[in-house]
């Protein structure tokens, strides 16, 4: 029997509302793919559907995202979605955030709200969208009683198309254009930053294909193409100086392919500023990027060794007659995925290797094939044995102190990634092609790895995670916790926020789940009016010691509250867990407090998902529960007046009072 | 699958209602979410699945879901 019949008889038991039945032939459909197509995800939602079965629903609903990109199943799911949310109402399970999202622009976006929805499910997020009337942006923004400041945004995204601009096929005078053009979106960006606490998510604007100068264009600054050209340059300036994720949607189009993303006739039939065709796409990619802003990126990047680093089986052929390296095909397409795997590596992404080998014979091509691109410093941690691929993500999360929900796993062998998606659920699986040709590609179509900024930290995590796990031998041989604390030789800089480490700062407030006992989710705006309130101490923590700089890595906000300094953000990154850092911090925020005339400190504990390692932490440090409020929150207090400042980091402090010039500290 | 179970399935996927059935009396006045964003989204869908496309606003022309089959089937034919 073909699949396409059997597909055709689960539909018929579906439509007659035999749903068990149904459920048994899609599922049987399931062994014959790893991608199940669109058309069974949404056979099987709609047997759960039908079977009141609203959350193993959605599960399958979720995974028309990975299907493909067609928009007729996208938008059908999207319904069977928006029924399924509701019906579930506060009970959706399997959602990590959600956010209110406000989506303005300058064409119709009523098809691409419900497909962004579907997308932002996929990626972990419950979104809630507000569309603004077509056409209608500038007096979405511009008007303070308009619908947008009503919806109370967590997220504003504008889509702007050329159309809109409406450039002359040549312009005399282009830089006048560009830059007023520019200037007047970046106004519109700010005063949305002025008047909402939302995240700014901007796009560029995708050149069209139809150009009257040809060729020439890109050689005369007049033309069309060469003016919007130097528009998204602007933007992506003025982008970055404000902090504002930025939507590449020319590149987008042109990966989708421009013939495809631009369709006139839905142009002038409904003002479709992107064809049916990208709006899954351009959904996915608004997706990632929301995921990002949230702090859902995937951290660290795990892989297998034999078939997917390089060709052949290395405790088989043996070291000299694994592929990899110039001069042959298949060779080369090894190396070509080993580069863009570095690539990924300088973004930020923590490398670890996860291979069914003996660790001797799963070092060696590294240790003795300079044709290797990836070499052993580039993995954070590197796990060769013969147990099973889920039981050695677990390790590999629990050594980098990650969740498993940060894991990406590649692998060549299907029944491999079969097993971790049945054992290792929460770890992301790339569905890798057959060709090694291939491999970039797919893993360059997986967006979990999308991130919306790039800093110093992101540069040296590699080494930082290393750190870490050398440090876990290092503990073991340690005979008092304090010899430890003292071979680590820790030197850490305190200083109140400074725009330089700004975007550092909102970052690790955007993604720290588990040292956080408050898990604000603020904006750079938020954090810059929370800094110049009245009396406001803040200060940051960087750290190195003499495996790593770890740099920027922890947090503290307080504000005068009563005789009280409140702390109403800390938080520390996982990564420096254990090394006193926290009481060092909060030693800090002591004498801030005495320097202030205040008598007691006083912090608040809100539980979360993934908090429950700071529970104790107040009492841990002396502080004594004042109340305990709704939901678990607890408050607590540590009389400064009475029993001194507190004490006992480990570490050698330099504090500065300002920011320091650049390069000074690294 | 013949063209009204074709119709049929595309129907459900762009109104979301599994009850309907693509019958030549079928119009856009007996289907509550056929607005006009399901119509432009009904018009896409019936062009990718069968390779047609319409002139203009072609599709609020047909007098009912059989007009559709004729013209389509001629198409086809």
């Amino acid at each position: 029997m073909t699949s396409s019949t059997a597909l055709e008889i689960a539909e018929g038991l579906r439509r007659s509302r035999e749903y068990a039945r149904a459920l048994e032939a899609y599922q049987a459909l399931l062994v014959e793919t790893e991608t199940p197509s669109a058309p069974v995800c949404l056979g099987l939602a709609r047997c759960y559907q039908g079977l009141d079965a609203d959350s193993e629903a959605l599960a399958w609903l979720a995974r028309v995202v990975d299907s493909g990109q067609d928009y007729r199943h996208w938008q059908a799911a999207a319904r069977l979605m928006d029924k399924a949310v509701q019906r579930l109402g506060p009970a959706v399970k399997g959602v990590k955030r959600t956010a209110r999202l406000w989506l303005t622009g300058s064409s119709t976006l009523v098809q691409l709200t419900p497909l962004l929805r579907l997308a932002a499910l996929r990626a972990g997020v419950l979104v809630v969208v507000g569309e603004g009337a077509y056409g209608q942006y500038r007096q979405d923004i511009l008007d303070p009683a308009s619908p947008l400041y009503q919806f109370d945004p967590d997220f504003v995204l504008t889509l702007v198309d050329h159309e809109e601009l409406a450039f002359p096929a040549y312009a005399e005078t282009p830089d006048e254009f560009v830059a007023s053009t520019a200037d007047s979106m970046a106004a519109l960006w700010d005063i949305v930053s002025s008047r909402t606490r939302a995240r700014l998510i901007a796009s560029n604007i995708a050149i069209p294909l139809e150009e009257p100068f040809g060729h020439l264009a890109a050689r005369l600054p007049g033309t069309r193409r060469s003016m919007l050209q130097s528009l998204n340059g602007r933007l992506a300036a003025l982008a970055s100086e404000r902090g504002i994720a930025l939507l590449d949607a020319d590149a987008l189009s042109s990966e989708i392919g421009k013939r495809s993303w631009f369709d006139s006739r839905f142009w002038h039939l409904s003002k479709q500023a992107v064809s049916f065709d990208a709006l899954p796409a351009l959904a996915r990619r608004l997706a990632a990027l929301i995921a990002a802003e949230l702090g859902l990126a995937k951290k660290c990047l795990v892989l297998d060794l034999d078939n997917t680093l390089w060709g052949g089986v290395v405790g088989e052929d043996g070291v000299a007659g694994i592929k990899i390296g110039p001069g042959d095909p298949r060779s080369e397409a090894y190396s070509a995925f080993q580069s863009y795997v570095k690539g990924l590596q300088a973004k930020g992404v923590v490398l670890a290797v996860c291979s069914k080998n003996d660790e001797a014979a799963a070092r060696e091509p590294f240790e003795t094939r300079p044709e290797m691109i990836l070499k052993l410093e580039d993995f954070a941690t590197f796990v060769a044995n013969w147990e099973t691929k889920p039981e050695n993500l677990s390790h590999i999360a629990k050594v980098l102190n990650i969740g498993m929900d940060s894991l990406v796993f590649v692998d060549d062998n299907p029944a491999e990634r079969e097993i971790v998606r049945q054992f290792a659920p929460d770890v992301d699986v790339v569905p890798m092609p057959s060709e090694p040709s291939d491999y970039v590609r797919a893993l360059s179509d997986y967006l979990g790895f999308e991130t919306v900024v790039f800093t110093k930290e992101d540069q040296q995590k590699t080494a930082q995670y290393r750190a870490k796990a050398e440090i876990a031998r290092l503990e073991s041989s340690a005979t008092s916790i304090d010899d430890f604390h003292r071979s680590l030789q820790m030197r850490a800089v305190i200083a109140p926020f400074d725009d330089r480490h700004i975007a550092r700062i909102v970052q690790l407030i955007g993604k720290t789940n588990q040292f956080n006992l408050t898990t604000p989710r603020l904006s750079e705006a938020e954090v810059r009016a929370l800094m110049a309130a009245p009396g406001a101490a803040h200060f940051y923590l960087k750290l190195r010691d003499r495996f790593a700089d770890h740099g920027l890595v922890s947090l503290i906000m307080g504000r005068p509250l009563g005789d009280a300094l409140d702390i109403h953000l800390w938080l520390m990154s996982c990564r420096v867990i254990g090394r006193t850092v926290e009481t060092q911090l909060l030693a800090t925020m002591s004498e801030a407090a005495l320097e202030r005339g205040l008598k007691r400190l006083r912090g608040t504990f809100v539980p979360t998902a993934k908090n429950s390692m700071v529970s104790q932490v107040y009492p841990a440090m002396g502080f004594a529960l004042e109340e305990t409020l709704a939901d678990g929150v607890s408050v607590w207090s540590y009389d400064v007046s009475a029993l001194g400042p507190i004490r006992g980091g480990r570490m050698d402090v330099e504090t500065r009072a300002y920011a320091t010039v650049e390069g000074a500290d690294s | 699958m013949t063209v009204e179970e074709r119709l049929t399935a595309l129907f459900q996927d762009v109104f979301g209602d599994e009850d309907l059935i693509a019958t030549d009396e079928l119009t856009a006045a007996d289907v509550e979410a056929w607005d006009s964003v399901a119509h432009i989204n009904l018009m896409f869908a019936i062009e990718q699945e069968f390779a047609v496309q319409f002139e203009g606003n072609q599709l609020a022309e047909f007098e009912n879901v059989g007009a559709l089959k004729a013209w389509l089937a001629d198409r086809a034919g």
